[in-house]
């Protein structure tokens, strides 16, 4: 037998047309919120991984010798983006994780590290494929104001007074470079000390139309002479091109402070 | 309409009543009661609120019967509504849930919190039952929730985690902390 309440229920059921919602809006909802997720997770993954391959190849080797010191090196070559844009993805990602219909049966802690180590595992695995580069380039030219760690290097190394050179190779000889800086200026660069000048010949570090960077110093006599100690490419080496970066050990950076390039007490 | 017996499940019911309302006052007439002495033990509204509150919580749950969650009983589930339906219906009232949670004369609940914290609860005066009504109802919210739900409503800590929406691991802190301060309080009046 009906109680009173069922039966108002039911009468109100009927009177206003009460109708259940229909399942696939249940559906929809559940979709949503893991499309949300899953989608937060991979946007996560791939800052993790532009975040990764700019601070891999960001240079630290070589932090003293362009900053003069190993914080301001940090501070400037810093991918502030990639790491507000990783933390956002996360974030977003334990927010939904966390509101999707299971979600409270996890501690709050396994979720924000499950979510934190889904984004590092696919972040690594993304920038061990080369994602994290192409993302990073591809945003440098794609979106005005965003800089990417090749044109941002490009900035950072255009100080010739201190030492660092960078630009567009535009004709190579035996014992020199010509090369185009970021203000349009043509430089001849003297490349007879250039430190494990084999290598950086073998691995053709320096080619037509390739970019690189060069720690060095300007000629006295000839201001748009640059004197190469070390040349580098701009854009980080891919591993399969095999080609080893030289090391700078501290005899080598005070000779290039010094300006007098001296590779053969480098060995 | 097809004839029901005790044996048929509340998620037959659930089914049944997504074909024909009418199959939905069986699962009202099974839950009313414990719906209602649920409010009434967490809230401190009056009879006709409770009987406002209980037929919107059956509406809203039937409106949202496609949306039951099959792996949750479906008591866990109106619980659920319940809880969530009574504490946006305070927030738009703007008072606080202090509710009743029991009174002295109730036996049966005085009997669960004995076995609760190995107490011999028939020795137990008039003025200690009383103060532990006052030290249950002192107890913060999210202490009282769970208190409530596992001596009074005798869920376990799935249950709870389903209906309230936190880790069972949660649960089960919450609960041996509310557990420790009534003991303490407890000691001081017996």
């Amino acid at each position: 037998m009906n109680t009173k309440l069922s039966q108002s229920i039911l009468k109100k059921i009927n009177q206003d047309d009460v109708a259940p919602k229909s399942r696939w809006r249940f559906i929809a909802r559940r979709v949503a919120m893991w499309v949300l997720v899953g989608g937060a997770v991979i946007f996560g993954a791939l800052a993790t991984s532009a975040l990764i391959y700019v601070l891999t190849h960001a240079g630290w080797q070589y932090a003293s010798l362009s900053h003069g010191s190993f914080w301001r090196f940090t501070l400037e070559t810093l991918p502030y983006l990639w790491v507000l844009l990783a933390i956002i993805f996360v974030g977003i990602a334990f927010y939904t994780l966390q509101k999707t219909e299971h979600g409270y049966r996890y501690q709050i802690i396994s979720i924000m590290l499950g979510s934190i180590i889904l984004s590092i595992a696919l972040g690594v695995a993304g920038y061990a494929v080369g994602i994290g580069r192409t993302i990073d380039n591809g945003l440098g030219k794609g979106i005005g104001g965003f800089e990417s760690l090749v044109e941002q290097r490009m900035e950072q190394w255009s100080q010739p007074e201190q030492g660092r050179l960078a630009g567009d190779v535009r004709k190579v000889t035996d014992v020199s470079i010509r090369i185009k800086d970021i203000d349009g200026f043509l430089w001849d660069v003297d490349t007879r000390q250039v430190v494990e000048p084999e290598n950086f010949l073998r691995n053709t570090l320096v080619d037509r139309n390739s970019s690189v960077r060069i720690f060095g110093y300007i000629d006295d006599a000839f201001p748009n002479t640059f004197h190469a100690c070390v040349i580098l490419p701009l854009e980080p080496p891919r591993r399969d091109e095999g080609i080893r970066l030289p090391k700078i050990n501290p005899v080598m950076q005070q000779s290039i402070v010094t300006q007098s390039c001296r590779p053969a007490q480098i060995r | 309409m097809q004839l029901l017996s005790e044996t048929t499940s509340d998620e037959e019911l659930v089914v049944l009543s997504l074909q024909d309302p009418a199959y939905f006052a069986a699962l009202i007439e099974r839950y009313e009661t414990k719906i209602q002495r649920y409010l009434m033990r967490r809230s401190s509204a009056s009879h006709e609120d409770i009987q406002d509150l209980l037929q919107d919580i059956f509406l809203k749950a039937y409106v949202n019967l496609n949306g039951f969650d099959t792996s949750l009983s479906f008591s866990s589930w109106l619980y659920r509504i319940a809880h969530n339906h009574m504490i946006s219906w305070y927030r738009k009232q703007k008072i606080r849930t202090d509710g009743r949670i029991f009174s002295i004369n109730d036996e049966d609940v005085f009997e669960h919190l004995a076995d609760a914290f190995d107490l011999e609860h028939e020795h137990w005066t008039e003025v200690v039952k009383k103060s532990l009504v006052g030290h249950v109802q002192e107890l913060p919210e999210k202490y009282r929730d769970i208190i409530l739900l596992r001596f009074f409503e005798e869920k376990d800590y799935d249950e709870i985690s389903d209906i309230l929406q936190i880790p069972p691991g949660t649960v089960a802190t919450r609960l041996s902390r509310a557990k420790k301060r009534l003991q303490s309080a407890f000691i001081e009046h017996l």
